[in-house]
């Protein structure tokens, strides 16, 4: 079968490299397991609840790969149920923040005067303020919870994606083809639609890859600081806030959450890496 | 008069995803010194190619020598180290380019980034590197020689002060620092106003007779290789088609190509004389047309063509042509 | 002869904002035009950068605001038309761009790029083979990307989009520019038989003088946001008035001899010398070109205007 010459470049600018072939495969994995979770568990019960307190704090055996928490859960089921659950917040964070972003950040660019002033002074007041701290305050005055967590890093992530699209948008605008358009009659609107943000894409989806990883690690801090999912819910930040106390002679507990988190990040960078050596048009000519 | 620079059948390809593209296939070309010579051709031609590669500017890769010699004053330049290569630069050929702009630094002022040209020759050169003020009295004296008023204000601007014909100007008087030989000018007034082009080839021309320059002028403008050189070298996709005094090849070309770019200049002069075309479009090198390159868009064109390659051969004296149905 | 498109007095001012660093100033990119481009006609915009040619070209299709003046297509004056009003008359008044790289939206196919034109205003897009064809391109091109074609073919693509709409006025901004010597000559037989065939009128941007010569039958030479000199293309370029003109000309480099140097740059607009703009580079300049006002454009014989206090009627009788 012949491929599109895009798609081989595509497969050849990935492969040439070590790091997002590695980010690939990191990301593949941990998607995998997230997928596959509930159904390739050793202990699905040990997910919630399920007290086994004459396992407790195992070192890691064939029984129990990565050892056994403070409860006897097992440590392995729970990582692996928590890829689920950071996967998704972190991807539901990404997208929810590039919805509101994207949108308001090409409007700016392409309408430009007052309505780009307001949005961007807006978007200046919220990257004005560290992000974490910021979603700090706000699950504080929200309460604690995996959704108020999530809604207060949606808070704090959308102005990046605002200022990206901006930049994006103006330097499209200056584009003869835009001009093209706007001769052959196109409102405002169509020109957004069909040319702006098609042509913007590019490193939008480079910053949400990338994103999805710091989501991740924003999503377990808060679990870390007691601010996101509340035990016993499986979440890796959570897991790592317990853990700490029995650090270091229980090293186990701490170490595979912590393993699979630098794994998450680590896999969505360098896969973000590789989609902008793809999707850069200078390297089309490879 | 002795042979400055000779290449002989030089071959470059690009490698790359799509495979490998043949950008010079087989240049044969001799300058003698102090003559000037012109290469002019379309997009893709690989003139600038061939420019770039006297002073092993192509990077590599993309670029891979498959054959062939450039020999610069009896040297190989193709197998020279780079340590003397850079030893060349500058002070043995000098090179300006398309776009003024782009080759001065926007935050460096004129007098630095001339004192460091200067005393980067110095050091090339392997001898004392002279102290700033002495070279900034030298960048001022070059200044003078390419013709800008007030030399001294001009030192102490920026790029961003200086109209196009003046940051031009600059890079040429950078260019004569290290007081070269051969001045390959790869687009030197394309990036250039009209009237402004005409004061920029008025200095080099002036530069070649008053210092024994010997001048390799690249353009796709005719009219600008006319009024610069002596001789004209046509290049199409990769090869040399033709190589003959400026004046006979004007009056009377030999090569098809060579006819057909002249027809397609419109002529100011003559308007009642319709340009004409040539058909189709430049070949992809990745997948060059066989035999003679030129086939596929040319009238004369027989089976010979694209079986056969035509050599560059002596049809008159003094001028070379490639290709088979060529008659003097 | 009807007007199809005139200017009066046509202007347009950018002011720059006043910063920490610098005072406010304006720039008059266009001061002042008069032009009329007659129905069926083709007129020459000729000019060195910076001059104004393609800020005006801009103003006469409504694309940039309007600083002063008026503009009126068709009889009716578009001036201050709003954008959604515009957008009936703008099929009838196309852009041809210089680089037709940048032109065409790289992610759309030909077929897409021409059909948007066609779509926007609700036309029938069965026409798109025969808009390619019309412009000598092959039907099987309406699958390729931009990247995938020559620069002549893109320009032809870009053309056979203005086209789509069937306008009355094209306006090209140094159409040929970006594209080699042999394939320009092509599309300007195109641009040739295009005009005759449809009785289109050009308004034709370019700073090459032979080319202009070719396609247009009149020319206006811009220098500093002014016209300078206007007439017959023959008359102007075959004998011209204005020693910018004239400078212009003989800067040309020919295949024949070597022209004439004229001395001196364009000058930023930000700072235009008083009097008459051209002064400090003219050969001829007396005491009444170095100060006062711009001299104004008059008419020195029929059909003839030439903006230089040193050509009076009587020199052309």
């Amino acid at each position: 079968m012949i491929l599109p010459r895009r798609l081989r470049l595509a497969i050849f600018l990935l492969t040439r490299s070590f790091a997002s072939m590695l980010g690939i495969v990191l990301v593949t994995v941990i998607l995998g397991l997230a997928l596959l979770g509930p159904v390739i568990v050793p202990y699905p019960d040990h997910v919630a609840g399920g007290i086994d307190l004459a396992n407790k704090l195992q070192s890691p055996s064939a029984a129990h790969w990565f050892g056994t928490d403070e409860v006897g859960h097992d440590i392995l089921t729970r990582v692996i149920i928590g890829a689920r659950l950071s996967l998704l917040v972190g991807i539901g964070i990404t997208l929810a923040a590039a919805a509101i972003g994207v949108p308001l950040g090409i409007l700016a660019g392409l309408v430009g005067g007052p309505v780009r002033e307001a949005i961007m002074r807006l978007t200046d007041l919220f990257l004005s303020v560290p992000g974490l701290v910021l979603a700090i305050a706000l699950v504080a005055a929200l309460g604690p919870g995996i959704v108020n967590a999530m809604i207060a890093l949606i808070l704090v992530w959308w102005p990046g994606y605002v200022r990206l699209a901006d930049s994006k948008a103006l330097s499209i605008r200056a584009e003869p083809y835009i001009e093209a358009a706007r001769v052959a009659g196109a409102p405002t609107f169509r020109i957004l639609w069909r040319h702006v943000l098609p042509n913007s894409l590019s490193p939008l989806i480079v910053k949400m890859s990338m994103d999805v990883g710091q989501a991740i690690l924003a999503v377990a801090s808060l679990g870390f600081l007691g601010l996101g999912a509340k035990p016993p819910t499986p979440e890796w930040g959570a897991m790592i806030s317990i853990a700490r106390g029995y650090l270091p002679e229980w090293w186990w507990y701490a170490v595979y959450p912590g393993a699979f988190i630098y794994a998450a990040v680590l896999g969505f960078n360098l896969l973000g890496d590789g989609l902008r050596d793809i999707l850069d048009p200078r390297s089309h000519r490879g | 008069m002795t042979a400055l620079l000779e290449i002989e059948e030089y071959r470059l390809a690009f490698d790359s995803f799509d495979g490998s593209a043949a950008v010079l296939d087989g240049i044969d070309l001799t300058i003698e010194a102090g003559s000037t010579l012109g290469i002019v051709g379309e997009s893709g031609c690989g003139k600038s190619v061939l420019a770039r590669s006297l002073l092993g500017l192509n990077p590599s890769p993309p670029a891979r020598v498959a054959s062939g010699q450039i020999r610069f004053e009896g040297r190989d330049l193709l197998t020279l180290r780079p340590a003397a290569m850079r030893a060349l630069r500058g002070r043995r050929i000098a090179m300006i380019f398309q776009d003024p702009a782009s080759y001065l630094n926007p935050v460096l002022s004129i007098a630095t980034q001339m004192e460091d040209a200067i005393r980067g020759q110095d050091a090339a050169a392997g001898g004392a590197v002279r102290a700033r003020r002495a070279a900034r009295a030298h960048a001022h004296s070059l200044l003078g020689s390419v013709g800008l008023p007030d030399p001294a204000r001009l030192l102490a601007s920026y790029p961003h002060q200086l109209s196009g014909g003046m940051r031009q100007r600059v890079l040429i008087a950078m260019a004569l620092a290290g007081d070269p030989t051969l001045l390959v000018a790869d687009e030197p007034t394309t990036a250039l106003d009209v009237t402004v082009q005409a004061q920029v080839l008025a200095l080099i021309a002036e530069l070649v007779r008053d210092r024994g320059l010997t001048l390799m002028l690249i353009s796709h403008d005719l009219g600008v290789i006319a009024a610069a050189c002596a001789r004209i070298v046509v290049m199409y996709a990769g090869t040399v088609v033709e190589d003959a005094p400026t004046r006979a090849l004007l009056e009377h070309p030999l090569h098809p190509y060579a006819q057909g770019l002249i027809a397609a200049v419109p002529d100011l002069d003559r308007p009642e004389i319709t340009p004409r075309g040539i058909p189709g479009s430049i070949p992809s090198l990745l997948s060059p047309p066989s035999g003679c390159r030129f086939h596929p868009r040319c009238d004369r064109a027989t089976a010979r063509c694209a079986a056969e390659k035509p050599l560059l051969r002596e049809l008159l004296p003094g001028r070379r042509v490639a290709c088979h149905h060529a008659t003097p | 002869m009807t007007a199809l498109l005139q200017a009066t007095g046509l202007a347009k001012t950018y002011a720059t904002r006043r910063t920490a660093f610098r005072a406010a100033s304006s720039v008059a990119a266009v001061a002042g035009v008069d032009l009329l481009l007659p129905e069926g006609g083709a007129l020459g915009l000729v000019g060195e950068s910076g001059c104004g040619k393609s800020t005006l070209a801009r103003l006469l299709l409504r694309l940039v605001p309007v600083s002063d003046g008026r503009i009126s297509f068709e009889g009716r004056d578009i001036t201050d038309l709003a954008e959604s009003a515009l957008r009936p008359l703008r099929r009838r008044m196309q852009l041809i761009h210089q680089n037709p790289s940048a032109a065409l939206d790289p992610r759309l196919t030909v077929a897409a790029s021409v059909a948007e034109p066609l779509r926007i205003h609700g036309l029938d897009l069965s026409r798109l083979p025969e808009l390619l064809a019309e412009v000598g391109l092959p039907a099987e091109m309406l699958h390729r990307h931009p990247h995938e074609l020559s620069g002549g073919q893109k320009q032809r693509v870009c053309i056979a989009r203005a086209l789509a709409l069937e306008p009355r006025l094209l306006v090209l901004d140094e159409p040929t520019s970006a594209l080699d010597v042999s394939v320009q000559a092509q599309v300007l037989e195109l641009l040739a038989g295009l005009r005759a065939r449809r009785g289109l009128s050009y308004l034709f941007i370019s700073h090459n003088l032979a080319v202009v010569r070719q396609v247009c039958d009149r020319v206006a030479v811009m220098y500093l946001g002014r016209i300078v000199e206007e007439g017959a293309s023959a008359e102007v370029l075959g004998a011209p008035l204005h020693p910018y003109t004239r400078a212009l000309l003989a800067s040309v480099p020919r295949l024949g001899a070597g022209g004439v140097v004229a001395r001196g740059e364009p000058p930023n607009p930000a700072a235009p010398p008083p009097g008459c703009p051209f002064h400090p580079r003219c050969p001829m300049a007396e005491e009444r070109c170095r100060a006062g006002t711009a001299p104004l454009l008059r008419e020195v014989a029929r059909g003839r205007r030439v903006a230089c206090h040193l050509v009076g009627g009587h020199l052309v009788g």
